[in-house]
């Protein structure tokens, strides 16, 4: 029995919906990305390497209640079907409901070189996820050397190749996923400034909610910290490029030197 | 630390089952952690409006249309499964959520049942007789009459019944579920309300009234039912109506003997 398994729903009207916000995510994925709550009238967006587990724990908490609840978390991260927030698959009529002034909607955003870089360390030069790295090789042409791990120029090389639909969440521009142009977000927060923004949106959510967070990062890579271990000129350059949308509209430096930066909202070119 | 999620979410969960399936149950429970209830939807005629008030109160919109699709696609519903919470157990010993659901008449849910699942032609009309597997039958696109829907129920085991009409007793879990109050199909209308604001204080903006004619639902079943039927069905379900206090005669659906009464998942 698979009480956790998650269900399949092609006839879903939703799937309509969200086709629009992120006609470059297959509704079935891209519904796993979007938590809602009824019980406190919110809903975030996660995008892996941004905090995504403490997020997802914190809310976890917040939802039951239980400020203490932290057991089984490697587990509860691999199952959106058994997660205590809705699916937008729920929610009769999404397109109206994601312009109520009543849900509080937000999202979080990286400096893209680091997210980059995250990306590389936990899913390539870990290993982690073999198929990940099998599919990675075989775009290299590499599929047969099994003790050859992409370098981080060739995990560039690779995703460069890559149109947007097929990439992996992991590096797929944010832009992509949290769709800014889609979501009348009232909050994107920063991975930069992560605790203080969460514990700013999460006041607005519940008066108590700093009891429920805890910071939960079992895939911390501390790529804040390798950037020049890892990016010459070039490849900053080129990561740049790929995720110039990234860049632009989440208003991040192009400056490798300035990634860990908090971004002044208020200087964004967009309104968000 | 457990050992996988499915194990954690059974261990929850098992204190709630007896001789049902675990995913009938956990399919068939509707939870609000909202409004801090839990509905178990026990396949009556009431499901539908329950249902339409319960997903619009959760999404805190009056005005929401629900598609009939929704009634049925536990994916889509509004409202947790229990698994979802992968806690069940912690969760309703600790905040002692408030549990009611909803009872028939036998006579009359059958009969809706059978009208409703093999009238149609449909699909859901060749998997439900490939549930109810009887080779007497024949074939799936043969017509099945009520009394053929009948005999096959009374050859099959409980434990093997579709959810669709296994005895409310059993599919409710009576034994276990802390049961505070029953919402009756026929007493629909003061029992919703009742219910309603006690799950919430603005209920009555989510209740909409569509009762059906109690004339014309004993009418439907003084049609279709012969004694030897209505004796077969009082054999099936009489837990049923020893429990929910139902007159045994099929000619007083609507008549109910006293109100039960649950402290505990007792009556």
């Amino acid at each position: 029995m698979k009480l956790s398994k998650v269900h399949e729903e092609s006839s879903c009207p939703v799937h309509a919906d969200l086709k629009r916000i992120a006609p470059y995510t297959h509704p079935s994925v891209y519904k796993h990305l979007l938590y809602i709550s009824s019980q406190y009238n919110y809903m975030f967006c996660v995008t892996p390497k941004v905090g995504l587990t403490t997020l997802k724990q914190t809310f976890r908490r917040l939802e039951m209640g239980n400020p203490s609840l932290s057991d089984g978390q490697a587990d509860v991260n691999q199952s959106r079907m058994s997660f205590p927030l809705l699916f937008p698959t729920q929610i009769p009529d999404f397109a109206k409901f994601l312009h109520r002034d009543d849900i509080k909607r937000f999202c979080f955003v990286r400096n893209p070189y680091t997210r980059t870089l995250s990306a590389y360390i936990q899913r390539i030069e870990r290993n982690k996820v073999q198929r990940v790295t099998d599919h990675m090789k075989q775009q290299l042409g590499r599929l047969a050397d099994e003790d050859y791990i992409p370098n981080f120029e060739a995990f560039i090389d690779a995703i460069e190749a890559q149109p947007i639909s097929i990439m992996n969440e992991h590096w797929m521009p944010q832009y992509y996923q949290v769709c800014p142009d889609q979501i009348p977000y009232h909050f994107i927060g920063r991975f930069e400034s992560f605790e203080t923004d969460l514990m700013d949106i999460g006041s607005q959510i519940h008066p108590d909610f700093s009891k429920y967070y805890q910071v939960d990062s079992p895939h911390r890579t501390g790529a804040n910290s390798k950037i020049a271990k890892y990016y010459t000129d070039d490849l900053a350059k080129r990561v740049y490029t790929l995720f110039k949308k990234d860049f632009e509209t989440f208003g991040y430096s192009e400056d490798i030197s300035r990634c860990d930066e908090v971004v002044d909202a208020s200087k964004l070119p967009t309104a968000y | 630390m457990y050992e996988s999620l499915d194990d954690e979410i059974i261990r929850h969960l098992s204190p709630y089952i007896l001789r049902i399936p675990m995913e009938s149950f956990n399919e068939r429970v509707y939870l609000s952690l909202r409004h801090r209830f839990v509905y178990v939807d026990g396949w009556t005629m009431a499901s539908e409006l329950i249902k339409n008030c319960l997903f619009r109160l959760e999404l805190g919109d009056p005005t929401l249309a629900i598609h009939e699709q929704l009634y049925e696609d536990r994916d889509q519903a509004p409202l947790f499964r229990p698994s979802q919470t992968v806690f069940f157990d912690d969760w309703m010993q600790r905040d002692k959520p408030f549990v009611f659901t909803t009872v028939q008449n036998p006579y009359l849910r059958l009969l809706y049942i059978y009208l409703k699942c093999f009238t149609k032609g449909s699909l859901e009309d060749e998997h439900i007789r490939m549930v109810l597997g009887e080779p007497r039958i024949g074939t799936a696109l043969a017509p099945l009459s009520f009394a053929d829907f009948i005999q096959a129920i009374s050859e099959s085991h409980v434990a093997h019944m579709n959810e669709k009409w296994r005895p409310q007793y059993l599919q409710l879990v009576m034994e276990k579920m802390p049961y505070q109050d029953f919402i009756r199909f026929e007493t629909l209308d003061a029992d919703l309300r009742r219910v309603g604001a006690r799950v919430s204080d603005d209920f009555s903006q989510y209740y909409t009234q569509k009762v059906p004619d109690p004339d014309l639902l004993q009418q439907w079943v003084n049609t279709h039912y012969t004694p030897e039927l209505a004796d077969t069905v009082r054999q099936i379900y009489a837990k049923d109506f020893e429990c929910f206090a139902y007159s045994s005669d099929p000619s007083a659906c609507f008549e109910v003997k006293h109100k039960p009464i649950a402290v505990g998942g007792k009556l």
